[in-house]
C-alpha cells in the first residue's frame, strides 16, 4: 500500500519511455532500485 | 525484442494513444503495411515476453501497461483525451505519461475522481496492490 503521489511519481519514472521503440524493459536490480527511489521497498516490490 | 518486434510495440502504443483501444493485428498491419500473419507472430512473442497481453484467443491487444485496450471501470482523461487504465495504479501512470488531468474509477455505488495539476494528485489516498511484484505477470488480468 502506498500512497497515490507515490504511486504518480514512480510511474512517471517507470513508464517514462515505455512507448519508444528502443525502450529496454529494466534489469530486476534496476527496478528495485526505482522502487526504492519512491518508497517503494521491501520484499514484496522485488522483482526476479 | 527484434527490430520488428520493437516497431510493432511500438506502433501499438500509437494506435492506443490515438483511438483509445486497443489495436487488432491486422490494423497494425494495415496502417504499416505489414504482413499481417507477421503481426500475429510479433504480439504473440510480445506477450511471451511480458511485454503487452492479448485478449485471450485474439489477435488483439488487451493490455499494453499502463493502458487498457479494452473498456474497463478506470479512465483517465488529458487535454480532451481518454484512456482506459487497468487498475488504480495505471490510471495515474496514463496521466504521468499524457499530461494533467483526471483519473476515474468507476464502480457500481461510487466513483473516485483524482486530478492531477502540476504533478501533484489530489485528493490524497492510498492505492493497494495485492500481488507482489515478482508475480504481476503470473495472471497479469486478475493483477
Amino acid at each position: 500500500m502506498a500512497s497515490v503521489q507515490d504511486f504518480y511519481d514512480m510511474s512517471r519514472e517507470w513508464y517514462a519511455n515505455r512507448m519508444e521503440e528502443d525502450w529496454e524493459p529494466p534489469t530486476p536490480e534496476e527496478a528495485t532500485t526505482l522502487f526504492a527511489r519512491h518508497g517503494f521497498v521491501g520484499s514484496f516490490w522485488k522483482l526476479g | 525484442m527484434s527490430p520488428f518486434d520493437r516497431q510493432v510495440r511500438a506502433q501499438i502504443y500509437r494506435h492506443i494513444v490515438a483511438s483509445g483501444l486497443g489495436p487488432a493485428a491486422t490494423q497494425l498491419a494495415n496502417a504499416r503495411g505489414w504482413a499481417p500473419e507477421e503481426v500475429e507472430e510479433a504480439m504473440r512473442r510480445l506477450e511471451h515476453e511480458h511485454r503487452i497481453a492479448l485478449v485471450p484467443d485474439e489477435p488483439s491487444v488487451w493490455m499494453a501497461h499502463p493502458f487498457s485496450g479494452v473498456d474497463t471501470e478506470y479512465r483517465s482523461t488529458s487535454n480532451g483525451r481518454s484512456w482506459y487504465a487497468n487498475c488504480a495504479w495505471d490510471s495515474l501512470a496514463i496521466l504521468s505519461l499524457m499530461g494533467d488531468g483526471q483519473a476515474v474509477v468507476t464502480r457500481e455505488n461510487d466513483e473516485v475522481i483524482w486530478d492531477v495539476r502540476n504533478g501533484v494528485v489530489t485528493p490524497g489516498g492510498v492505492i493497494h496492490v495485492q500481488v507482489p511484484a515478482r508475480h504481476f505477470w503470473d495472471d497479469v488480468g486478475f493483477t
